[in-house]
Formats: C-alpha cells, sequence, structure tokens
C-alpha cells in the first residue's frame, strides 16, 4: 500500500469538514505578484493540513493557471500542467462536453465566463480562499481579519461565495446530500473495499488505479527554492509541483426548486387535476435515487424509511439489475454506477468505476429552504456550490459530467440525459429529453424534463500540497 | 442487405493542397447533403493526408475519401457520380489523374482495399434503421398514451401487435428481420487453427519481443506534452452532438516480421468480425459503428477510421478497459507505441502514454457526414430497435413479454 503524506495535503481534499458549517469562498485577482507572494509566506501556518482537526477554524487555498502565471511561475513550468486545467473550463469545446447552454453559457457566467467583461471573466481570477468556520460568525470574524489584508497585498478581492451545510445536510431540493464519497487507500479509516480508490486518483504523486502516475506538474525550469519540493518519481531529475495536491472543480450550480417542485406535482397530478404529494416525492426520488431522508431506493424502492439515513452500503448488480427500485438514468445510478456499469459483471463494474470517481465538497448557498411539494418557493436565488477532487479532470470530473450525466445514450437508453444536472434549457433541434423509470410491465416515460440546475460560474483550480503553497512564495 | 466499406485513396495535386483544404471546409453542408441524398450511406469522411517524408522518401499528400453504405460497390460508385455530380469535379480536379469525363473510372482506379473492416449493426441498412427507429418510437407512444393497469405483459405485447402492426405505415414490421448469430462452428474452427498455430505464435511473441519490442521506441510523452496547437485542431470538431470520429495515420515499424504481425492479427480481426463480434460489440467495446484498418504507401502505414457514440475520453478509456491486448496486437506494430511486452501486454495498458499515443498520431477529418447527426441511434439502440422488431410480430411467452417490454 501506497503512504500517503497527510501532512503535507492541504486538509480539504482528505476531510469535508463537516463541523465547519460555514465556508466563505473569495475570488482574489493577483495584482502584484511578490507582494501577493509576501502574503501567502503570511499565510502559510494558518493553512489547515491534513493532520489538523480545529475546532473552530478552517484555512485552505486553491490557484488557477492564471494565478500561477500571476505569482511568477515560468511559461515552461506552467505548460506542465494538464491541458484541462491550463485551458480552463469556459472553453468552446468544454463548454460541449460540460453542457452549459443558453443560461449556463460561459458567456453569461458571473465569474471565470469566456467573456469580456471584468468582473466575470476567467482571466481575472487567481486565487481561492476558502475560509471555514464552525457557525457564521466564527468564519465571519476570521474572514474579516483576511479581508483587511488583501488589498495591501497586491491582491483584490472579484467576489465572495458563501457555502453552508443545510440542517441535516440536505441540499436546496430536499434531498439529503454528499454521502457517498470514494475513500482514499492509505488515508483515514479503511472502508468498503468496493469504495476504497488508489490515492492516485485523487493526489498527484501516487499510483491510480490503472497503476500508473498521474500526469503531474514537474519543474522543468528551475526556479525558486527548489529544495522545498520532493523528486518526481517517475523523473527524479525534476522536481514535482504536483505531489500531495490535486486539481479542484467549482462550479457555481443555481437551483431552481420552484420549477423542480412544480414540476414533480404536474406530472403526478391525479386525474381530477389536485395535487399527490406522495407521488411527486416519489417521482423525485427516482429522479435523484435517493428519498429526502438519503435512503437509497436499491433498498428502499417503496417509501422514504423516514429520519436521516447515510446507508452507502449497497449495490445494484444482485438488488436491482432491472433499475425497478433505483431507475438506470437516476442522478445517482448514472454518477456512480457502482457494481452494475452497463453489462459488466460486478467486479468488472468496480473495477471499472473506480477509475472515474470524484470526491464532492458541495455546500449549499442563498437562503436555506428544505424543498417539498408544499414548501418550494425560497426567498431569492438559492443553489449549490459545487467542488470536487481528482487526480485527472478529464478522465473524472469531466468524464462525469459527459459520458454519465449528459450522454443521453448512458447504459441503454435513448434520450435520457441526467434529470438534475444533466438537461438542456432549450433541447437540441429534434431532440427529446425523457427520464425514464424502469416498472413492471412496462416503463414509465417521464416526457420533456426541464433544467432544474444552471451553472452561473466556474473555475478549475489547482489545490497546491503544504510544500507546494511554501514553494511558490520562493518564486 | 449487406454493407460494405469503400475507401478510396488519391495522390493530391502539390500545388492544390491549401485549396483543395479550403474547398472540403467552405462546401462541407453541401457535400454532406448530397452524401445524405443517396440514402444509403451511413457515415462518409475525407481526408486529406498531409506530405511526408518517411525513410528519406517525400510522399505526396493523399486524400481519402470512406465510406460506409448499404447495397453493390457498383452501385454504390455510380450512385456517387449521379448524386455529387460536379462535386466531385470541384475536389478531384486537385488530384493527380482526374479524368472529369469519367468520373467512376477515375474513383475506381483509386480504391484501395480495407487490411480490416468492422461493423456495428451488421445488416441493417440506412433505410432499416430510420424504419426501426420510428417503429421503437410508435410503440412507445402506444405505451405510453394506454393504461395498462392490470393487464399481463403478454397481454400487452399482444396489444401492441394489435395497434401497430395494422397501421399500414408499420406493415414491413410483420416480417422479422434477419440479424447474425455467432457462428460457434466458424469460432471452434478458429480456435482449433490457433491451438495448432499455438506453439509457434509462443515462439513468435518471444522473438519479437527480443528482436523487437525491447529496441522499439516507444512513447514516453504524457497527454499534457502533447502540442497545443494539435490538439486545438483535433477538440474543435468534437462532441457537437453524441457521437464523434477519429481518424489516424501511423508509420509502421520497420522489418518484415512485424508486417507478418500485423498481417496476421488483421486476418484474425477479419474473421473474428464475421463469425464473433456480429453484436454490436468490438472486443467488448459497445459503441462503435463502423471502423476500418488500411494499410498505405505500400503497406508503411497504418490509417485507422473509426465512428462511435459518445466522446474522445470515453472511447480511448473503453479501448484499454476492454481490449487493451487486441489494441497492442495491432496498433503494437507502429511506431511510438507504448512499449509492449510479448505483442499483448503492457502498451495500451500504459494508460497515460496510450492516450498521449492515440492523440499524437489523429488526423483532423475534413469532412464527417453521419446519418446520426439527425436520427440519433447509438449503436446500442440500433440493435435493440432490431430486437424491438423480431420480438412484436412473435407469440411470446409471460416471460419473454416482459422482456421485450423491458427494451422499450
Amino acid at each position: 500500500m501506497q503512504t500517503v503524506n497527510i501532512k503535507d495535503i492541504q486538509a480539504f481534499a482528505i476531510r469535508g469538514y463537516g463541523r465547519m458549517r460555514n465556508a466563505r469562498y473569495s475570488l482574489l485577482k493577483v495584482e502584484d505578484g511578490a507582494l501577493a507572494r509576501k502574503w501567502l509566506a503570511g499565510l502559510l501556518d494558518q493553512i489547515t493540513d491534513g493532520t489538523q482537526k480545529p475546532e473552530n477554524n478552517c484555512l485552505n487555498l486553491a490557484v488557477t493557471y492564471h494565478g500561477l502565471k500571476a505569482l511568477g511561475m515560468v511559461d515552461a513550468n506552467l505548460r506542465n500542467f494538464s491541458r484541462e486545467f491550463r485551458e480552463g473550463m469556459a472553453t468552446e469545446h468544454r463548454q460541449r462536453l460540460l453542457g452549459d447552454f443558453d443560461t449556463s453559457s460561459p458567456e453569461n457566467w458571473r465569474w471565470g465566463g469566456r467573456t469580456a467583461n471584468e468582473e466575470h471573466k476567467e482571466e481575472n481570477i487567481h486565487l481561492l480562499l476558502m475560509v471555514f468556520g464552525k457557525d457564521e460568525a466564527t468564519m465571519l470574524a476570521e474572514y474579516n481579519e483576511h479581508e483587511s489584508n488583501l488589498a495591501s497585498n497586491g491582491l483584490k478581492l472579484m467576489k465572495n461565495l458563501d457555502g453552508v451545510l443545510l440542517e441535516d445536510n440536505k441540499e436546496h431540493f430536499g434531498f439529503r446530500d454528499g454521502i457517498s464519497q470514494p475513500r482514499i487507500k492509505g488515508v483515514g479509516k479503511p472502508g468498503h473495499a468496493n469504495n476504497t480508490v488508489e490515492p492516485g486518483e485523487f493526489l498527484l504523486g501516487y499510483k491510480n488505479e490503472y497503476g500508473v502516475f498521474p500526469d503531474t506538474p514537474v519543474i522543468s525550469e528551475a526556479q525558486g527554492d527548489m529544495d522545498l519540493l520532493a523528486n518526481d518519481d517517475e523523473d527524479p531529475s525534476k522536481k514535482n509541483f504536483g505531489r500531495n495536491g490535486s486539481y479542484l472543480v467549482f462550479r457555481q450550480m443555481e437551483q431552481d426548486v420552484d420549477k423542480f417542485w412544480t414540476f414533480m406535482k404536474e406530472k403526478t397530478q391525479k386525474a381530477d387535476g389536485s395535487i399527490d404529494e406522495e407521488a411527486s416525492i416519489k417521482m423525485a426520488a427516482k429522479m435523484v435515487g435517493r428519498w429526502p431522508s438519503g435512503a437509497p431506493l436499491a433498498k428502499y424502492p417503496d417509501a422514504d424509511p423516514g429520519g436521516l439515513s447515510d446507508d452507502d452500503d449497497f449495490g445494484y448488480h444482485d438488488q436491482d439489475a432491472d433499475g425497478h427500485r433505483c431507475p438506470y438514468g437516476s442522478h445517482l445510478r448514472r454518477n456512480n454506477p457502482r457494481d452494475a456499469f452497463e453489462d459488466n459483471g460486478a467486479a468488472h463494474s468496480i473495477r471499472l468505476t473506480k477509475k472515474h470517481r470524484i470526491i464532492r465538497r458541495g455546500r449549499s448557498y442563498g437562503e436555506p429552504i428544505v424543498g417539498s411539494p408544499t414548501n418550494h418557493s425560497p426567498k431569492g436565488e438559492v443553489g449549490l456550490h459545487f467542488m470536487c477532487f481528482n487526480a485527472d479532470l478529464s478522465k473524472q470530473f469531466e468524464f462525469v459530467q459527459h459520458t454519465w450525466a449528459n450522454f443521453p445514450k448512458f447504459q441503454n437508453l435513448y434520450s435520457d440525459p441526467d434529470p438534475i444536472i444533466g438537461t438542456r434549457q432549450i433541447p437540441r433541434e429534434g431532440d427529446v429529453q425523457n427520464f425514464t423509470i424502469q416498472d413492471g410491465p412496462v416503463n414509465q416515460t417521464v416526457e420533456n424534463i426541464e433544467q432544474f440546475v444552471i451553472i452561473r460560474g466556474g473555475a478549475y483550480f489547482f489545490f497546491p500540497s503544504i510544500a507546494a503553497l511554501n514553494y511558490l512564495t520562493t518564486l | 442487405m449487406k454493407q460494405y466499406a469503400l475507401t478510396l485513396n488519391a495522390q493530391i495535386i502539390d500545388q492544390n493542397i491549401d485549396q483543395l483544404k479550403r474547398i472540403l471546409k467552405e462546401q462541407n453542408q453541401v457535400l454532406k447533403t448530397a452524401l445524405e441524398s443517396l440514402g444509403t450511406i451511413h457515415y462518409a469522411r475525407w481526408v486529406i493526408i498531409d506530405k511526408y517524408t518517411l525513410d528519406g522518401e517525400d510522399l505526396p499528400a493523399q486524400l481519402v475519401f470512406s465510406s460506409n453504405f448499404d447495397g453493390s460497390v457498383d452501385q454504390h460508385f455510380q450512385d456517387l457520380d449521379s448524386h455529387l455530380g460536379d462535386l466531385l469535379n470541384t475536389i478531384y480536379e486537385n488530384c493527380e489523374g482526374y479524368t472529369p469525363n469519367d468520373r467512376v473510372a477515375f474513383l475506381k482506379k483509386t480504391r484501395i482495399k480495407e487490411a480490416a473492416f468492422y461493423q456495428g449493426s451488421p445488416g441493417r441498412t440506412v433505410g432499416q434503421v430510420k424504419q426501426e427507429r420510428a417503429l421503437r418510437d410508435k410503440v412507445l407512444a402506444e405505451i405510453n398514451g394506454n393504461n395498462w393497469s392490470g393487464k399481463s405483459a403478454k397481454e400487452i405485447h399482444r396489444s401492441l401487435q394489435d395497434k401497430v402492426l395494422n397501421d399500414p405505415q408499420f406493415e414491413w414490421a410483420k416480417t422479422p428481420a434477419k440479424v447474425p448469430g455467432v457462428n460457434y462452428l466458424g469460432l471452434l474452427l478458429i480456435g482449433i487453427l490457433l491451438l495448432i498455430l499455438a506453439p509457434f505464435l509462443i515462439l513468435w511473441a518471444v522473438f519479437i519481443h527480443f528482436f523487437y519490442e525491447r529496441r522499439a521506441e516507444t512513447m514516453t510523452d504524457s497527454p499534457n506534452q502533447l502540442n497545443d496547437a494539435h490538439m486545438a485542431k483535433m477538440v474543435k470538431d468534437e462532441d457537437f452532438f453524441d457521437q464523434n470520429q477519429f481518424s489516424q495515420i501511423m508509420d509502421m515499424q520497420k522489418g518484415l516480421p512485424r508486417l507478418i504481425t500485423v498481417n496476421f492479427f488483421y486476418l484474425q480481426t477479419r474473421l473474428l468480425v464475421k463469425v464473433l463480434f456480429v453484436k454490436g460489440k468490438l472486443m467488448g467495446i459497445p459503441t462503435i459503428h463502423f471502423a476500418r484498418w488500411i494499410q498505405v504507401n505500400d503497406k508503411r502505414r497504418m490509417l485507422f477510421f473509426s465512428n462511435f457514440d459518445g466522446s474522445w475520453t470515453q472511447y480511448l478509456g473503453d479501448f484499454i478497459d476492454k481490449s487493451g491486448w487486441g489494441l497492442n496486437a495491432i496498433f503494437g506494430n507502429t511506431i511510438m507505441f507504448p512499449k509492449t511486452y510479448f505483442l499483448f501486454f503492457g502498451g495500451a495498458y500504459d494508460e497515460r502514454h496510450f492516450l498521449a499515443w492515440s492523440r499524437k498520431f489523429q488526423i483532423s477529418t475534413q469532412l464527417w457526414y453521419t446519418v446520426h447527426q439527425d436520427l440519433s441511434q447509438s449503436i446500442k439502440n440500433i440493435n435493440n430497435n432490431t430486437i424491438i422488431r423480431n420480438e412484436l410480430s412473435k407469440n411470446l411467452s409471460e416471460k419473454q413479454a416482459e422482456a421485450f417490454l423491458a427494451r422499450i
């Protein structure tokens, strides 16, 4: 087993900070590289590493391609990062891959977008300062201290995005979220073998599920204090900037709670036009793959057992091969098909799906609401600040978003995108967007599903190790 | 009716290369519409292979046309001539030896044979694919438009039969379509042949390993290191809808033993696509509609074309996960392939270098036509639609009827 150097990892990659209920994500622009490096040097001893479990506050920092450049990394070294990271989330090709069209188009994003607008454009997002607190007051007190240091250190605050873990960890549609996470082999308590993944799927500098090292940014042109970095395992003549780091995906997803529940109610209304509350919840649960409590449909196909569930001990291969419990097209099943990926055997499926896992770190924003058929009018905009960690943006995040979520031909389906995150606002000409509920004797087709989630901003970040952060201060 | 592959390879007049590229770009839509009008083409492409120096020899630029079509080759030549007409002149005037007065004769002269050819839904014509999609849509609409509560699967199936097959529009669906099955006898014979050859094959693999694989120059670049401009050119044409195409050209490794090896595995592929890979999966990969391998420049280079469902990452990932050994056997004989061991091992399983290799040797497809831009059927959909058609007209047991309904 590979030994993971927890002390060198920024803790957010390996822990979700469940006790830190509030977070503020500050998007910063580096206007003066030298000042910013000095600021970063002063920040280092506050960064939370993997061995620390603070009671009140956590602090982490991520950086974009443009941020590394602004901090002084030379082109030859920037060139060693993955193409996806260098190009960013907002390119025309990536827009097609990720399905960000119409209102969700990067041209309309509030940050990180493909636009000339100085406030909104990708090039002006450099750093992501992540301040966590056990409650709002603690978080804000900590944040305010940081904010007062920005301007004098050559940093411009572009935007603040707040993230909160809602009551019972439910997201705004009303479903308990963030239950299933892959375990990193060698980190923390051992988990179920089916869910324990080689560290190289999430952390650079370790072997992945293919048994090879993921692409990692090495320093090919000496600059800064090279002694701060470890040698690359594959090419010991080079320093590995990426070791113990990860790629961080950040997408701001607005959730249209009203549209979501109105749709469910309309599609399930009784013959006399009255609302069938129970049926509307069931349809929503079929789309999600879990009940509002978090209980998986694969285990509880008929009704929500109630209470709160973190049940992650289930598969589909033996329990639900025909999808009668949890539909093939449900958000849960297609974003992690577990032991029933296409028509592969259970063990083979697990081997395949382990190559496409992500560690999710979503937090909600906006006035909290626990959506339901009777409560779906939030005050103002609400949504999810979706984040995930992975070692290979192409093979993991982009693959999951494209091939498992957006691709309407997933499994044996015809016209079924992921009903939660894969539908388009305006379907392509001649296209339909359906959701199929496998059932006996006939399947049920929910026709013309709508877009309930709109992308409002996003960017790819690098989440450096502690050593790499330290190295950046020496550029 | 059978599907065939046509490959044409014409030499481009040196000073006309840029002009030809421009024409294929400007006339893209017009050409696609003309190809569509044949009504028999599943996929087609024009690919320009740029000028190239191989072993000190300057190779001229080549224009390769490929199509996957229904019916006879002769008819296909006639159809291309009559439906593309002057468009053919516009293109092939830029090629050496073009005879505008006898276009068909010229096209026939440029024809080259595929080394191997795979199809995901053998026997399905464009017309049939369209009909069977309409049939599936009709059955789905009937299912959704009726209340089936209290009915058994068998009753529902019978009722669908009445509703759909009595519609004159679907008269044709009363006759089941022929679909090839696995030819177990053929498979057995291939197996016996391989068993007999096994000792030689093992010796051969050892020989290749020590005298060729160990000395081969292999891919050491990772995907990060690929040329940015090249990658930008590749991805700008990708992921507009649910299918993509792939064109790739590689130099063969030097030496007769390499040529013998690749030809042996082409032969195996030709046999296996006839007897085993007839149900929509090529070595376990369930997303390929058509693929072909072509030997060009006196068998010194290999050309590979495929048409597939989903994204490039998905497709190449499937290749590694499901048939890495098969890839190694064929592509391992080309230069810069990630290091293989005893023909089947290593190679594609070195995920990072294999992906980088695939992209490095990918070339632009100047024009790509697919009937599925509008028809939008995955290879799984196409094969499922045929089964739906064939099961609809049958008398099914309750259990069979349940399985039938689960397909829709």
